[in-house]
């Protein structure tokens, strides 16, 4: 295991099970372990311990909504770039490695990418719209921990999602993948048009060999940042659903070992759900993590600049500085303050500890600042009950 | 890889678990599977990796990320 001190204890990156587990101080000491400076008092913040990394800022699928605004003639790094990065974020301490794009699978040679981020002790992990990937290709994604192909559904919902249909061209992918030993799982981007058919998309990715679904809230980036965002997003009784609408997925794919993910930006939605809102130490003891820019998270843009997470812009920080500069760059700060500044109504929330306020994302292009999410369903009935801060909830 | 002596990791030492690798290269996601399935699956999970936390090797990471001069202080709520 990855062992790597914190003010609380210590992240332990586990191989089998694969896991992240946080251990207390007792915990890291009963492993013959001491963090002495890390668990002073005064310890600075340390370096996140997932980053994403762009490896291409290469695309022609074209996507309506893609949150990146890649092209076919973006640019894409060499190798030794990339491995050179990869160097830095080992420094961190970082232990998992999501590679991404634009597309990666524009580039021919994810296989070294892969034994690249392994022989540094980093879990690399793959993100892949997965079109035009052929069996040859998949194959050499085995040393890949996981592939996630983006999946929104059939037809009809690939084309809300993405403004054409490629649902066949991403279903190729996930059996492709299956069939190579590859562990595969579908990344499903919800907007108020596809909701409806999440039971049949997971149940489908599912038949197709993924074991693994990852839920994803349509974000106001990249292209999506246009008014059209406002017709797409999520429905606020969607939204307030999302606990339920869990529960009974996961109550009929758990058993069968296939696992739901979400993603960050939609933790702010169980505050809707009473079993989870009553239980908040459920939620932190699951390793549900919320808004984690500036912490857990970090993004590397395609330049080699840090980003708090992928749907924002850059800070000045370079990932070759990322060990010693994570601490002092003033706008990874900003993001990390938000949970001690918190205003209403996340500052009284129960589960603002793990929510840390929502996606900042969808904050600053509805509400021009880095506020609390204002798709939450607690910030939607504050804003109500006080109609002097209007907010357009549908 | 760290050779120190070992004692057995008390469950309640292990304060969060995230399964899996998360495989999106987008925004960080969680495994929603325990928070909603029978206590039998959890506390499978949570036995396997209190096991896994008493036999797999120990390499410690991060080692060039040391506290600085004058650095912020981590917030509270850093922690799981």
């Amino acid at each position: 295991m990855r062992l790597r001190f914190e003010r609380f204890g210590a992240w332990a990156g586990l191989d089998s099970p694969p896991a992240v587990v946080a251990l207390d101080r007792d915990g890291v000491r009963a492993l013959g372990l001491d963090g002495g400076a890390r668990w002073r008092e005064d310890a600075p913040p340390t370096p996140p311990i997932e980053v994403h990394l762009a490896v291409t800022a290469r695309c022609a699928a074209g996507c309506e909504g893609c949150y990146l605004d890649a092209r076919p003639d973006g640019h894409e790094p060499p190798l030794g770039v990339l491995l050179a990065r990869m160097d830095a974020l080992r420094r961190a301490g970082v232990m998992t490695l999501a590679v991404g794009g634009a597309e990666p699978l524009t580039r021919d040679d994810l296989g070294a990418l892969a034994d690249g981020a392994r022989s540094r002790g980093l879990t690399p992990v793959l993100t892949t719209s997965g079109l035009g990937l052929t069996a040859e290709k998949a194959r050499a994604l085995r040393a890949f921990a996981q592939v996630n192909v983006s999946y929104d559904g059939g037809a009809e919902q690939y084309a809300e999602v993405r403004g054409f249909d490629e649902a066949g061209g991403a279903e190729a992918a996930v059996d492709a993948l299956a069939r190579a030993g590859v562990r595969v799982g579908v990344n499903v981007v919800l907007t108020r048009a596809t909701w409806h058919a999440l039971p049949a998309t997971l149940r489908r990715a599912r038949s197709l060999g993924a074991s693994e679904a990852q839920l994803l809230r349509y974000k106001p980036a990249g292209r999506a940042a246009s008014a059209d965002y406002l017709a797409r997003r999520l429905a606020p009784d969607q939204a307030r659903s999302l606990g339920e609408t869990l529960r009974a997925l996961v109550a009929e794919h758990a058993p069968g070992g296939f696992s739901i993910r979400i993603d960050c930006s939609m933790v702010p939605f169980l505050s809707a759900d009473a079993r989870l809102y009553a239980s908040p130490e459920t939620l932190a003891r699951a390793g549900v993590f919320g808004c984690e820019g500036g912490q857990a998270l970090a993004s590397v843009k395609v330049d080699g600049r840090i980003a708090p997470c992928s749907f924002v812009a850059p800070t000045a920080l370079e990932v070759a500085d990322l060990a010693r500069g994570h601490e002092r760059d003033p706008d990874l700060a900003r993001w990390r303050a938000f949970r001690s500044q918190a205003p209403e109504p996340c500052a009284s929330c129960a589960i603002v500890d793990v929510c840390k306020g929502g996606c900042k994302a969808v904050s600053a292009f509805l509400d021009g600042e880095h506020g609390p999410d204002p798709e939450c369903p607690r910030v939607l009935t504050d804003r109500a009950n006080r109609p002097h801060l209007q907010v357009a909830p549908g | 890889m760290s050779d120190a002596p070992r004692s057995p990791v008390d469950p309640r030492s292990v304060r969060a678990v995230r399964p899996g690798h998360g495989a999106s290269c987008s925004s960080i996601g969680s495994v929603v599977d325990t928070l909603f399935v029978t206590s039998l699956l959890g506390s499978a999970l949570f036995a396997a990796v209190v096991a896994a936390l008493g036999k797999e090797p120990v390499e410690v990471v991060g080692d060039e990320q040391r506290p600085a001069e004058g650095a912020g202080k981590a917030p509270d709520d850093e922690a799981p």
